[in-house]
């Protein structure tokens, strides 16, 4: 249609890469619907972009209402199944000699905390509740799992059975906090 | 207008666009440069929606479920994307014209009582 206005579809789409793939179709044939009637209506393709607004602007508020694609959010929480599994101690107690605590199953926590962060800053509430209760879940499983084939053992009054169930129900709640809330901002003018 | 900003206005407006565009679509089904084009031209120019609030804001509220959308086929050109407003939306919007007429009533009864 123009150069201009490819460009900046495209620099739409870009920004909507996370989203589900029909959806952003979808609202770039409607943006583009718009722009070609204002263009063929005799305005230049320059104004009509300016007026639209910036794509960095519009890719935000559709992320905002519609978050990742269904793909993305399931990936996402494959991953945080897989690092949560590491992040229960004694999964990967080889480790623990060497410090005096199971250093790989802190690290590993961290990188799932960041992965739920990532999946609901970016892909929006829904999402970084799931991630983080696909983390949670899956701590439970696994230490379930250890305890039952008698690999860890859970001491009395431990601090560290505390410790897991906060730290384990912190995931989806970090999930949950740490992301805007999709119809939070409505429209202005 | 004079001695207040642009974005006190839009605060001001913001309320009452959801309640513009159900109004408008109860009417019929409309695509979304005429749903600019008509809101400028039946408020005198009050309400001019930019495209990148218009846009967002219809598609919340088809999340919502009070609009429903359809891509409409043109002889020549891209085929435009048509609004209307649902069953739910129209329990909402009568619900909400309610609200406002006692909205704007208070309201216009406390103004009336500022010290200019």
């Amino acid at each position: 249609m123009n150069e201009a206005v490819d460009a900046y579809l495209a620099a739409i789409e870009r920004k909507l890469f996370w989203m589900n793939r029909k959806t952003r179709e979808d609202i770039l044939k409607e943006i583009r619907s718009h722009l070609s009637d204002r263009i063929a209506a005799g305005e230049s393709p320059g104004d009509v972009i300016l007026s639209f607004g910036s794509a960095d602007a519009i890719a935000k508020e559709y992320l905002r209402i519609y978050g990742f694609g269904s793909g993305f959010v399931f990936a996402l929480s494959i991953l945080a199944l897989i690092l949560s599994v590491f992040t229960v101690p004694g999964v990967a107690n080889i480790s623990s000699d060497y410090f005096g605590m199971d250093w790989v199953a802190l690290v590993f926590l961290v990188l799932t905390i960041l992965l739920v962060l990532f999946t609901a800053f970016k892909g929006g509430r829904k999402a970084g509740m799931i991630a983080g209760t696909v983390g949670c879940a899956t701590r439970f499983i696994v230490l379930g799992v250890l305890v039952s084939t008698g690999a860890v053992v859970i001491q009395d009054g431990a601090f560290g059975a505390l410790g897991f169930v906060v730290v384990s129900i912190m995931l989806p709640v970090i999930g949950y906090l740490s992301s805007v809330k999709p119809q939070e901002k409505e429209a202005g003018i | 207008m004079a001695k207040v900003s642009d974005e006190w206005v839009a605060e001001l407006k913001r309320g009452s666009i959801q309640l513009c565009l159900l109004s408008l679509l109860s009417q019929g089904s409309k695509y979304g440069l005429q749903i600019i084009t008509e809101l400028r031209e039946m408020t005198g120019g009050f309400f001019d929606l930019k495209e990148g609030t218009l846009y967002p804001a219809l598609r919340r509220l088809e999340e919502k479920g009070y609009l429903k959308s359809e891509w409409v086929e043109r002889e020549s050109g891209i085929p435009r994307r048509y609004y209307q407003i649902t069953e739910k939306g129209r329990a909402v919007l009568s619900g909400s014209i309610e609200v406002w007429k006692d909205m704007v009533k208070g309201t216009e009864t406390v103004l009336r009582s500022a010290k200019k």
